[in-house]
């Protein structure tokens, strides 16, 4: 939850870039900072919810 | 080929988020349907740490300068190394007490490794980051093999805090100092 409460900060604050809608543009749409942070957050609460 | 400093950036960011998602598996206390703490056995572990060390591999192929492509190799190997051992303990093929130091070995190597980087070249973009990012690292690690060492069962091991630090700072590494 820190994590994801991070990822938004940070997106509200650096502000998020678009791409083109390819292969290519979304892997840029995914590898931005707060975006990587918000799905490292979204794996860790779904571990958490299977253990 | 020579990538342009964007895309190195965004290599890092990757790596970042792989080791963010590493030490987090690893070191965040897990509670298992028992109610008693358990160790992550998941073998996404293993494959991050090798697909890390295919990037630090890769780096060697795009890097025009050689210090960067040597240590790149050098990140890349040990990387590669402790996945491999991961991925073995975590499916069960292979139990040994000292595959437990595998981790923390692996990341005190890594640290070294970065201020061997700022060493070579202390006027170079980034050395600030390099050299903040070896001491967090060479402290993480540190932390990890004196906590296995004694055996502490801390709820949170107090590792988890400059790794998760270095993880950010590779996440948040500026596009001016990513080399």
């Amino acid at each position: 939850m820190l994590l994801l409460a991070t990822a938004v900060v940070w997106a509200a604050l650096r502000g998020l870039d678009s791409y083109q809608a390819s292969p290519a543009g979304i892997g840029y749409d995914l590898d931005q900072p707060p975006v990587l942070v918000a799905l490292v957050g979204v794996w860790i609460f779904y571990r958490s919810r299977r253990a | 080929m020579i990538l342009p400093q964007i895309q190195i950036a965004r290599g890092h960011w990757l790596l970042g988020a792989l080791f963010l998602a590493i030490i987090l598996d690893e070191y965040l206390p897990l509670i298992g349907r028992d109610g008693r703490p358990a160790r992550s056995r998941s073998p996404l572990i293993g494959w991050a740490l090798m697909i890390g060390g295919a990037g630090a591999w890769a780096t060697v192929v795009f890097a025009d300068v050689v210090h960067d492509m040597l240590l790149h190799f050098l990140w890349g190997d040990l990387l590669l190394a402790a996945g491999a051992l991961e991925l073995a303990r975590r499916r069960g093929v292979y139990e040994r007490p000292w595959l437990d130091y595998v981790l923390p070995l692996a990341i005190l190597g890594c640290g070294a490794l970065f201020i061997v980087h700022v060493e070579i070249d202390p006027e170079g973009q980034g050395a600030h980051w390099h050299l903040a990012m070896g001491l967090l690292l060479l402290v993480g690690g540190l932390l990890e093999l004196l906590r296995l060492r004694w055996h502490r069962a801390s709820s949170i091991p107090l590792g988890l805090l400059p790794l998760a630090a270095f993880a950010l700072a590779v996440i948040a590494i500026p596009v001016a100092a990513a080399s």
